[in-house]
């Protein structure tokens, strides 16, 4: 064989080669398409298909109970109207004060159940394992114990505080001072395990001679999760606070099942506000209008935590 | 091989596309539209109704379509729409609104009635009637409701009065004569007193905690909600002492649980056949409790009487409810028919009062012996107890709810600003001055959004 038709059979090799590895990757990519195919479709239909309808009729007149068919562009009259709805802007700032109560407490309970259960004890697994339990009960059987709990009528918790000299105990859910604190605190009980359980997995990638180091060099406990631990996991920190912001303004289900808004509204957040416009009063416009406005509040409020990321996570 | 793997995962997809679809939808349950639809075409229509889980599940429910299907040979397949009460209306909204075709709308109330038949979803029913030569107004007369003066959606099934509901044991116990005839709320508060008995937990009274009863008394006075300009009446002080009183009955003059233990404890509405209430006032729906056995079970015995007046206001308070026919319905004709033989005939099953005025006294009388026959015979209610407790011919009729230009929003606003008054979290005047104001905000903002 010459040289140069060695040359040409080596190319040609190659030439094969490459095409065989298109092939695969193309095959790769068609079954990668497959798999993602069921939750695109799901994405379109269930979550971008209703947000752009909810855009688009948020510029209609949908506010009393009518056919489809007959709806007429208002341009942004839903918009101005919330404006002038106290009930629907003091059900924003409900939201925010939700978040400011809710977000902290439990990326703190989250973060400080990790670090106790990163530690070496008997029952280990056993404890994380009771941890976890708060995350898989049912939402109406928390409202139902935490309802008992609360109860101002003989629940156990002002019982216990009567007995301790507590003369005019808190009104817990039905407190229009209360109503939201005493949510969020149930809602920090409920989905704490999550944040736990990503702060754990996090833990054990921060490298151990770090620690080490860090004790020979005389750092207190202290000295070494402010300094160690803390900007190690500050990454997981701001993917959990992202996450945790955008849930609680969506917030829902635990204020239908606890206070439904109430009393009155001292408890009415937008997600519940936005319900009620809907559901209750055929205000479908409307309604979208405000969830539009929630969500660009949402998005301003994310865009303001990205953009303050670099100050404090720690790649 | 290539092709039955890109097969199985088509057929994958389509599934999962399909069963996600499918659980959008309501659930039909109609035992007999099989074989309706297969009797050979002998008659093969198929009406639907929506209706609550609840009412599904009701024995009489299969009971009054296997009759209406014998009698007419119509099937009537239910809707059913998960949810009770008023809940199942966010549903079926949303349905109506995108073309849904169900021939029959349960009409719970005159706020529901009014909703749908303002926004024009109902088909009017008088020239179905006339062309078929059947006198609705002969037959339910002053108990049918009409829109733009003579437009008639649906007829009456039954009316419900409102009546006071006692438990006898524990007026026995307490050595108090069993309430009878006109007698006020006066009255009645001192009853209450006499049998309330906190070391056993037994309250004398108890309410719903509907937005009506907040305003009850100004309701029985024929005190309208709005003034003539359209805007709130809630300034009136007939609304004040209303819910002033109300609030006292569980706060002050603590007969009945407060508002705030209602709401701490999930007190439910049928908390009366718990037998640790001595009088629950309430609607004459609620007799199918004291009916139910099975359900109910009890070892005390109950009577029943009218509702207690104010002396300012010498009115009961009612509501009739229906069916209505979707104006999309595919079988008006049908489905009217149907709404006319329920109107008819619904009280059979249901033991409630018949809205016909057309009956002989005969005829009336045995319906309140049927009436009667369905309680327990150890209760000893008479057909007489029933027809004075329930026709009330001493007295006026006003309606239940505050209606008009937004029915659904002011009862929510009277709900959510008097319960602060009613935990003690806002004072009076300022709980009336803020239903005053939202309520005009919610009259504004309707004709401003729309």
């Amino acid at each position: 064989m010459s040289i140069p038709r060695q040359i040409d059979a080596d190319l040609s090799i190659e030439k094969k080669d490459k095409r065989r590895r298109l092939s695969l990757d193309k095959q790769e990519a068609r079954a990668a398409f497959v798999f993602v195919l069921p939750f695109f479709i799901g994405f379109v239909i269930f979550g971008l298909a209703p947000f752009f309808y909810a855009l688009y009729i948020s510029f209609m007149d949908f506010n009393s109970f009518k056919s489809l068919d007959s709806l007429k562009w208002t341009g942004l009259s839903n918009y101005k109207a919330i404006f002038h709805d106290s009930v629907a802007l003091s059900s924003y700032f409900k939201s925010f004060y939700y978040t400011v109560i809710y977000v902290p407490l439990l990326t703190a309970a989250g973060f400080t159940a990790a670090v106790m259960l990163n530690k070496t004890f008997h029952w280990k697994a056993f404890s994380r394992s009771l941890f976890l339990m708060p995350y898989v009960a049912n939402i109406v059987a928390i409202s139902i114990v935490f309802t008992m709990l609360f109860d101002p009528f003989g629940g156990i918790v002002n019982t216990v505080l009567m007995k301790m000299g507590v003369e005019n105990p808190p009104l817990w859910f039905a407190g229009s001072g209360t109503a939201i604190l005493t949510t969020a605190l149930v809602a920090v009980w409920a989905n704490f395990p999550f944040q736990m359980i990503v702060y754990l997995a996090a833990l054990q990638g921060v490298p151990s001679d770090l620690y080490e180091a860090a004790e020979i060099d005389g750092a207190s406990r202290w000295q070494r999760l402010t300094r160690i631990t803390l900007p190690l996991v500050s990454p997981t920190t701001f993917f959990l606070v992202i996450t945790a912001t955008i849930g609680s303004f969506q917030n829902f289900t635990i204020f239908n099942a606890l206070t439904r808004g109430g009393p009155g509204i001292a408890s009415r957040v937008s997600s519940l506000n936005i319900y009620e416009e809907a559901f209750s009063l055929n205000h479908y416009s409307y309604s979208a209008a405000q969830a539009i406005v929630l969500f660009v509040i949402i998005l301003l409020i994310s865009a303001i935590q990205w953009g303050g990321q670099k100050k404090w996570v720690h790649y | 091989m290539k092709i039955t793997k890109k097969a199985v995962l088509s057929l994958l997809l389509l599934g999962f596309a399909g069963t996600s679809l499918a659980g959008c939808s309501g659930t039909s349950d109609s035992p007999n539209e099989s074989a309706a639809e297969s009797n050979g075409g002998a008659n093969p229509v198929t009406i639907k109704w929506y209706v609550t889980s609840g009412t599904s599940n009701q024995p009489t429910t299969k009971q009054i379509l296997a009759d209406y299907k014998a009698e007419s040979g119509v099937t009537v397949a239910l809707q059913v729409v998960p949810g009770d009460g008023e809940a199942i209306y966010k549903k079926i909204d949303v349905d109506l609104s995108a073309g849904g075709d169900v021939d029959l709308i349960t009409i719970q109330n005159p706020i529901v009635h009014a909703k749908y038949a303002t926004n024009d979803w109902l088909l009017p029913l008088n020239d179905i009637y006339k062309e078929e030569g059947y006198d609705y107004e002969a037959e339910f007369g002053k108990n049918l409701t009409k829109f733009n003066g003579d437009t008639v959606y649906t007829l009456p099934d039954g009316v419900v009065s409102w009546v006071v509901f006692y438990n006898k044991k524990i007026f026995d116990d307490a050595n108090v004569p069993y309430p009878k005839g006109e007698w006020t709320w006066d009255e009645y508060i001192e009853t209450a007193k006499k049998l309330t008995n906190a070391s056993k937990g037994i309250y004398g009274s108890s309410m719903p905690d509907y937005d009506s009863i907040l305003y009850l008394l100004a309701q029985q006075r024929g005190i309208n909600g709005y003034k003539a300009d359209g805007s709130s009446n809630y300034d009136d002080p007939a609304f004040k002492e209303a819910l002033q009183w109300y609030g006292d009955l569980g706060n002050t003059l603590k007969i009945q649980p407060s508002w705030l233990e209602i709401k701490s404890k999930k007190i439910p509405y049928d908390t009366f056949m718990t037998g640790k209430y001595g009088m629950q006032f309430i609607g004459s729906w609620f007799s199918f409790a004291p009916q139910d056995l099975k359900s109910y079970p009890r070892d005390w015995k109950v009577g029943v009487t009218q509702i207690p007046i104010d002396p300012q206001g010498k009115n009961s308070i009612g509501s009739s409810g229906g069916i209505a026919v979707n104006k999309a319905s595919k079988h008006p004709k049908e489905a009217a028919d149907f709404v006319k033989w329920f109107a008819k005939n619904n009280y059979k099953y249901s033991g409630g009062m018949t809205a016909q005025v057309n009956l002989s006294d005969e005829e009336a009388n045995k319906i309140f012996t049927d009436m009667a026959s369905k309680y327990p015979a150890s209760d000893g209610i008479t057909s007489e107890e029933l027809k004075a407790a329930l026709l009330t011919p001493n007295l006026g009729i006003v309606p239940e709810k505050i209606t008009g230009t937004i029915p659904t929003e002011y009862g929510n606003i009277i709900l959510q600003e008097g319960e602060l008054y009613l935990v003690g979290q806002k004072s009076l005047d300022d709980t009336i001055n803020a239903i005053k104001t939202r309520a005009d905000e919610a009259i504004k903002k309707q004709s401003t959004v729309n």
